[in-house]
């Protein structure tokens, strides 16, 4: 017998109203939503039963019986395996139906990290998912890597969408056309474009780690993509929250300096140098500074770094009522960094707003303003750099004092810029306008077909400037100079998506998306150059006598037709097949379109398991999908350039050159026979509920890259450098687990553990014809990164010692070792396995929890290292008043080894030996870069004000990051990446920026 | 279709004109000829002393096959692919430039089989012609063949009467805006280089070609490297000298041997010190107080010989030596000196200098003589290297105190590690030769 029910939903939370929620009767298609304040009316038989379903929160089932009035509280746990999740294109799926596996992290987890950048903040948050930082100045990119490099020499980051509309996450350089080196090596920490999102608009972030990305979005998604979903209103009365967060930043580890031994030239007999002079030389292997009359020690690198700080506020309305919801920010990042005179500001201002303006047709628009700028500090191998001069500053000399009379710097090498002389004087600037958005519109056919349209834009204009003064060292002729940059980027999206979604006699379940895509990308890039200046500190193009101009463009079109199928059986077995065909503008003559098919089931077998308390839920799934790249812009077709002529030590000649144009073919042949990159990913998992507290997820995947496209290098001697070719192979191998457990559930305690594990095994199975090794990027004439055959991607290689077949090192009558005729593999940069633990105990209104992060192995080549063991700078070196013995063997006359017992000098030892002069193999300085950090450490405090108060809640946030660091590195804290976000490069520290630790108050108040 | 014609480039032109090829190949011909493999030829031969960093590694005959893959590249992507590039697809109606390319293939080849020994030569630089990737090494002997024909080739067009030329080589050309009589007289002179250096073989028929290829040659004009005074034109040793501050110095053997002879180029290819004097870096000195290279390499603007009419005359004095022609070979010593002289301080020698090194007779003169004051003339040219091998003067001492564990001067590079990677089967061979080994022609 049919009667009313009545009832209100609430956010277990906070136990506020959730309006908006779905109330079906079960097996039935009779439902009703709740209105603003959370409550709902339905007809309703008794022995029905209710579920409440309600995106981003835990589906409730109730019994009606003889209820007439049943409330229920939803609560927003991603633990619960029967959530719903957003997938690609947009596409909310109930979680049990995946036959893959995807993770989802919360709002909170991301504002807790305290990171400005949204891709930096998911950092040993997700399993699979590895993040590489780039060092702590304000702005500098972070690189996200899932499921393991795929392919060699083009993109290995996962697509960025907000909204259902991919979103640019470029690291933009300002380069000329005409330089001739690797611009990822020296300059700034260039920043990824990421970070114009503000991390307080994130409602949820879902990860699809492989094959659901790539077949649903094609080759933008090869390697995954990140699932932003911003905050949306809420009906009901207007609400007004407010937040604060002070964040202050210390460098957290450096390398360690001796601070007795003053600057002087290597030699036998210790002399003074007093620095600062034409003769001067960098290293510090003079005497003692106790035994020079009038010298002094400093302590230049603790001097130099100062306190990071970072403001942020932020202001959120929501309100609404049943017809139209909406949300308005407006978030402000002020920060200061470490190194002197770098900053980051960012002002956000974004509206979310939903409509239902006919029973049929809703509207959504989904809209950000951002503007980012900031200024950078140098980095890397540059002589105008911060961390070069100022960890190679003899401790005898006071580098604080910066500045000559004249306003020229001061340094204790004159080769080099004072650190202190160049970040005043030499400033990069940038400056990012940026409007990204969509508009969604919904148009219900039937009850069971609706035709969905997503367009969206992202478009922004990146300025940067670069400005090197009057008599600094970055340019040769010490005449300063002028660089100015602007990337300008459009991308137009769209897709058109018919959905329909049917039951049949209660058994079978169809839901069916078809949908087409249309995609097209613009780009602009000017540069331009003044070198010569006239005027000091005056910084106008005008004021060169010499200008350098280029630019460049691309438009890039992309078309799709694809569709997503799920059969679902008794709730109980699923079965997903989607598949996508693709046309690209960017192929040759050949083919120009491919299809991405994959398939995907999963089994709930505890539908047919006894009920029992061991087991509460458990799920099987099995996915297979293809996925796969397209060419790069432009490379079909070899092309003429004005070539550059590079040596490696100068910048060399260029054109126009005596007011000449000159122009060869490009050292990139074209390959007019380009096929699609190919990738074949399998995987299995398995998700169970153990004792109804304890789940457990865990994944094995198998991904197959081939023809990988590849700018394959080719024998210089063919007068070209590379062709772009289909050549090669790559798997990765890898096992995650997800594991979380309510340890205590009390009325007034919980304690809840989260852990996350993964491991990927790489290996280059193929390279093209006859190579075994190819170069990924170029890097340093004594170490690089290539891809070799049967060794992991990326893999370190450079000169070696000359070993025995024992292993040993084999040493010289001078008492070293010398270095191996052929260079060699040294070691893989990416970790064995990564790992990160949360632990949540909440006591009333107190929460407290922190994020332990393991990273175990992967190789970091410490150049800074070596470079100042040659110096002299090292602590390690101040040990220099004895003789030391290398371990080794030497070859006897009589062809047999012998242990090494020839003492060389502490200066042979540390030059050579642990160095980087000559002589030395490039081995000794490539060290283990695992960790085990304190990520993050959060207390935090929530109370409801009770009452008519006009304040609500009131929210306060303690935070700390990466308080505590253990680690073997010799030198900055080893999450670092000189190259950044826009390399391949992983692994190399080259006097890099160093990272820091954060201590971060906050304050949430709501209104 | 949504897609479709995207795919052209709005950046990079698929066509280029003769003009501006050649000037491409000529920056690349000066890149080769006055980068690296001249501070390595230098210091090598202690002209200069490499005193930090990867200068010092090559002072202390660290010469890995790693450390000159840009050299390599340089040379072929930026020299032999645009000459071939311009020979094939545009040389047939641009027969003069077609010529000139050849020239300048000859000049790169040679350079390159004299540093490496057999590289690729007659497949190398045709990626785009003929699809070959992995072109086959040459031996030595039959480079210096093909470097002949070219030069041979080069000067019977660029004497021709007819010919279609629909461009006109003019400023375009930077050595010697398009006078073609001087490109002649310089192919001449390059003729005599290769043919000369073949004496360890059959010094006198190599003699009696030399002098045949320099019958006509005159004092026309010398083929240098020239640059300007804007940032993308400036002398590449200048702005090493700065980008790499004391990396590299003059060598002690030079400064001393100046000093010694009260030779007035000292100032020219040497600095004073801050001291206010000339001091030269001895091998493993690692004197960074030593002088800089001076300003007829290392100045501003100042242009870098790459092949001249002193080195003509000193070639006509070391043939004529062979020949036993002492008379002759005197008197082209004598002019040598006295050019060489002229060229780098603009004025001649002073009497007692010519009298003292410039006064050479039929009874005095000597093949060291001929050989130390061609090393002195190729100060900083890669020529001074192979010439030092194929005389042995001067009798420099090698740096003893190198890493190699081997006291000799090193006589070659290993062929790059890159060409062992990617043309694996053609360089395989060259893989273990060390760099004590003795080029073809060096070991005739």
């Amino acid at each position: 017998q049919t009667r009313t029910i009545t009832g209100k939903v609430t956010d277990t939370k906070d136990g506020s109203p959730l309006p908006g929620v779905s109330v079906i009767v079960k097996g039935t298609s009779k439902g009703t939503v709740t209105s603003a304040d959370g409550s709902y009316k339905i007809e309703a038989d008794a022995k029905d039963a209710l579920i409440f379903s309600f995106i981003g929160y835990v589906n409730q089932e109730k019994a009606v019986g003889g209820a007439a009035n049943i409330s229920v509280s939803l609560g927003t746990d991603n633990k619960q395996l029967n959530e719903v999740v957003v997938t690609a294109l947009g596409i909310t799926k109930e979680k049990k139906s995946l036959g893959y596996s995807v993770q989802k992290i919360g709002a909170d987890e991301l504002i807790n990290s305290n990171e400005h950048n949204v891709i930096q903040a998911l950092a040993s948050k997700a399993a699979g998912v590895q993040v590489i930082g780039s060092g702590g100045t304000p702005g500098a990119s972070t690189k996200i890597i899932i499921r393991g490099n795929a392919t060699f020499t083009m993109e290995n980051q996962p697509l960025i969408v907000v909204d259902g509309v991919p979103v640019d996450n470029s690291t933009n350089a300002t380069s000329a056309r005409n330089y001739p080196y690797n611009s990822n090596l020296q300059g700034v920490n260039n920043s990824n474009r990421a970070l114009d999102i503000n991390p307080d608009d994130i409602a949820s972030v879902t990860v699809l780690k492989g094959p659901a990305a790539a077949a649903l979005y094609g080759a933008s998604a090869a390697s995954g993509a990140i699932i932003y979903t911003t905050k949306r209103g809420r009906a009901g009365a207007t609400k007004v929250a407010y937040s604060f967060n002070a964040a202050f930043d210390k460098v957290s580890k450096l390398p360690e300096e001796q601070h007795i031994y003053s600057q002087g030239s290597p030699g036998a007999t210790p002399v003074y140098d007093p620095g600062g002079l034409g003769s001067s030389s960098p290293y510090s292997w003079g005497p003692a500074i106790s035994s020079v009359s009038g010298a002094k020690v400093y302590d230049n690198t603790k001097e130099f770094f100062q306190t990071g700080q970072n403001f942020t506020h932020d202001v959120s309305v929501t309100g609404g009522n049943d017809n139209t919801t909406f949300r308005l920010s407006l978030n402000r990042v002020d920060q200061k960094g470490v190194v002197p005179t770098t900053d980051l500001q960012r002002t956000s201002v974004r509206i979310n707003a939903d409509s239902k303006i006919t029973d049929r047709l809703t509207m959504g628009v989904s809209a950000s303003y951002v503007l980012t700028e900031g200024t950078k500090a140098q980095n890397g191998s540059n002589t105008t750099g911060v961390m070069l001069p100022l960890m190679r500053a003899p401790a005898s000399w006071n580098l604080a004092d910066y500045k000559n009379e004249d306003g020229s710097s001061k340094n204790y090498y004159i080769f080099y810029d004072n650190p202190y002389w160049s970040l005043y004087n030499n400033p990069y600037k940038d400056k990012t306008d940026r409007f990204y958005g969509n508009v969604n519109t919904s148009f219900k056919i039937t009850d069971w077909l609706s035709l969905n349209n997503r367009t969206g834009v992202d478009m922004y204009t990146q300025f940067s400037k670069q400005v090197f003064a009057i008599g600094s060292n970055a340019v040769s002729d010490y005449l300063g100079q002028i660089e100015e940059n602007t990337y300008t980027n459009r991308n137009i999206y769209s897709d058109l998506i018919l959905s329909g979604h049917k039951n049949f006699n209660e058994k079978f379940d169809v839901t069916a998306n078809l949908g087409g895509n249309l995609n097209q990308e613009t780009g602009q890039n000017d540069y331009a150059k003044g070198t010569q200046l006239s005027i000091p500190n005056y910084y106008n193009l005008n004021n060169a006598s010499t200008l350098y101009a280029d630019n460049s463009s691309f438009i890039k079109r992309t078309s799709a037709l694809y569709y997503d199928l799920e059969f679902a059986y008794k709730n109980q077995f699923f079965l997903t097949t989607t598949g996508r065909n693709e046309w690209s503008s960017t192929f040759g003559q050949s083919k120009n379109n491919f299809f991405y098919p994959s398939v995907s089931g999963s089994w709930i077998f505890t539908e047919i398991v006894p009920a029992n308390n061991v087991i509460t839920y458990g799920k099987l799934r099995a996915a297979i999908a293809a996925g796969g790249k397209s060419p790069s812009v432009y490379a079909a077709n070899t092309l003429y350039t004005n070539p550059n002529f590079a040596d490696g030590f100068t910048d060399g000649n260029s054109f126009p050159f005596k007011g000449q144009n000159g122009m060869s073919l490009s050292n990139a042949l074209g390959n007019v026979n380009l096929k699609p990159e190919r990738s074949v990913e399998k995987e299995i998992g398995l998700d169970v509920k153990l004792f109804g507290r304890v789940n457990l997820e865990l994944t094995y995947y198998d991904k197959q890259s081939k023809d990988i496209l590849v700018a394959r290098p080719v024998a210089g001697s063919s007068g070209f450098a590379s062709i772009l070719d289909n050549a090669g192979k790559m798997q990765n191998r890898g096992f995650e687990v997800l594991a979380s457990a309510d340890v205590l559930k009390l009325k007034d305690f919980t304690w809840n553990v989260e852990v996350n594990w993964s491991m990927n095994k790489n290996k280059v199975l193929e390279l093209a014809n006859g190579v075994d090794e190819i170069s990924v990027e170029s890097a340093f004439t004594s170490i690089g990164s290539y891809a070799i055959v049967g060794q992991p991607y990326g893999a370190l290689y450079g000169t070696k010692w000359v070993r025995n077949d024992a292993g040993q090192l084999v040493i010289g009558a001078n008492g070293l070792p010398s270095i191996a005729s052929a260079s060699g593999n040294l070691g893989n940069p990416f970790p064995d396995w990564t790992g990160g633990a949360r632990t949540t105990f909440t006591y009333k209104h107190i929460t407290l929890s922190a994020l332990l992060d393991v990273r175990h192995g992967g190789k970091i080549w410490n150049g800074t290292y070596a470079r100042m063991n040659n110096l002299g700078r090292t602590a390690e070196t101040a040990d220099r008043e004895r003789t030391y013995v290398i371990p080794g063997v030497v070859l006897g006359a009589d062809g047999k080894y012998t242990d090494n017992t020839t003492p060389v000098s502490a200066q042979s030892y540390y030059r050579v030996y642990k160095g980087d002069a000559a002589g030395s193999a490039v081995e000794n300085s490539v060290q283990n870069g695992s960790w085990v950090r304190l990520r993050e450490l959060n207390l935090g405090y929530k109370y409801t004000i009770p009452g008519n108060s006009p304040i609500k809640t009131v929210e306060l946030t303690l935070t700390g990051r990466n308080l505590w660091l253990h680690t073997d590195y010799k030198g900055v804290d080893p999450e670092t990446s000189l190259t950044g976000a826009g390399s391949n490069l992983t692994g190399f520290d080259y006097f890099n920026n160093p990272g820091t630790k954060t201590y971060a108050v906050g304050v949430r108040v709501g209104f | 279709k949504f897609t479709e014609g995207y795919g052209e480039s709005p950046n990079n032109p698929t066509k280029a004109t003769p003009p501006l090829i050649l000037s491409a190949a000529e920056l690349g011909l000066f890149s080769t000829y006055t980068g690296t493999l001249a501070r390595i030829s230098a210091t090598l031969t202690q002209q200069t002393g490499g005193v930090q960093a990867q200068m010092l590694e090559i002072d202390q005959y660290q010469l890995l096959n790693t450390a000159n893959t840009n050299d390599w590249n340089n040379l072929y992507n930026n020299v032999v692919q645009p000459a071939n590039d311009l020979i094939e697809n545009y040389g047939a109606t641009n027969q003069q430039y077609a010529a000139v390319m050849k020239i300048m293939k000859a000049m790169a080849l040679g350079v390159a089989t004299d540093v490496w020994g057999d590289v690729p030569a007659t497949e190398a630089g045709m990626g785009n012609i003929t699809g070959n990737l992995t072109p086959k090494f040459d031996t030595q002997e039959s480079i210096y063949a093909y470097i002949q024909t070219l030069l041979s080739e080069a000067v019977t067009t660029l004497t021709a009467t007819d010919g279609t030329n629909n461009y006109t080589i003019g400023s375009d050309d930077f050595i010697f805006g398009g006078d073609l009589t001087k490109w002649v007289n310089t192919a001449h002179i390059l003729q005599a280089r290769f043919a000369n250096r073949l004496s360890k073989g059959d010094a006198t028929g190599s003699a009696n070609t030399a002098l045949g290829f320099l019958a006509n040659v005159t004092d026309a004009g010398d083929a240098k490297a020239y640059y300007g005074s804007v940032t993308a034109e400036l002398n590449q040793w200048a702005v090493f000298k700065v980008d790499r501050a004391n990396y590299l110095k003059v060598g002690k053997y030079m400064v001393d041997l100046l000093q010694n002879n009260n030779d007035p180029r000292l100032p020219y290819y040497a600095d004073k010190t801050d001291a206010g004097t000339y001091v030269g870096a001895a091998p493993s000195s690692e004197l960074t107080s030593a002088s800089e290279v001076g300003s007829y390499i290392a100045g501003d603007g100042a242009p870098i010989p790459l092949v001249t009419y002193a080195e003509a005359l000193f070639i006509k004095a070391d043939a004529s030596f062979r020949l036993g022609n002492l008379g002759d070979a005197a008197t082209y010593y004598n002019q040598a000196v006295i050019k060489a002289v002229t060229q780098v301080t603009g004025t001649a020698p002073d009497a007692a200098f010519i009298a003292a090194y410039a006064s050479a007779t039929a009874a005095t003169i000597t093949e060291a003589q001929i050989a130390t004051q061609k090393w002195i003339a190729l100060y900083c040219q890669i020529e001074a290297w192979a010439e030092w091998r194929r005389t042995g003067y001067p009798a420099i001492t090698p740096n003893a105190d190198n890493v190699t564990g081997t006291n000799a001067v090193p006589r070659r590079l290993p062929v790059v590690n890159d060409e062992l990677l990617y043309n694996k089967a053609n360089a395989e061979a060259y893989k273990d030769i060390d760099i004590f080994q003795p080029v073809w022609w060096d070991n005739l």
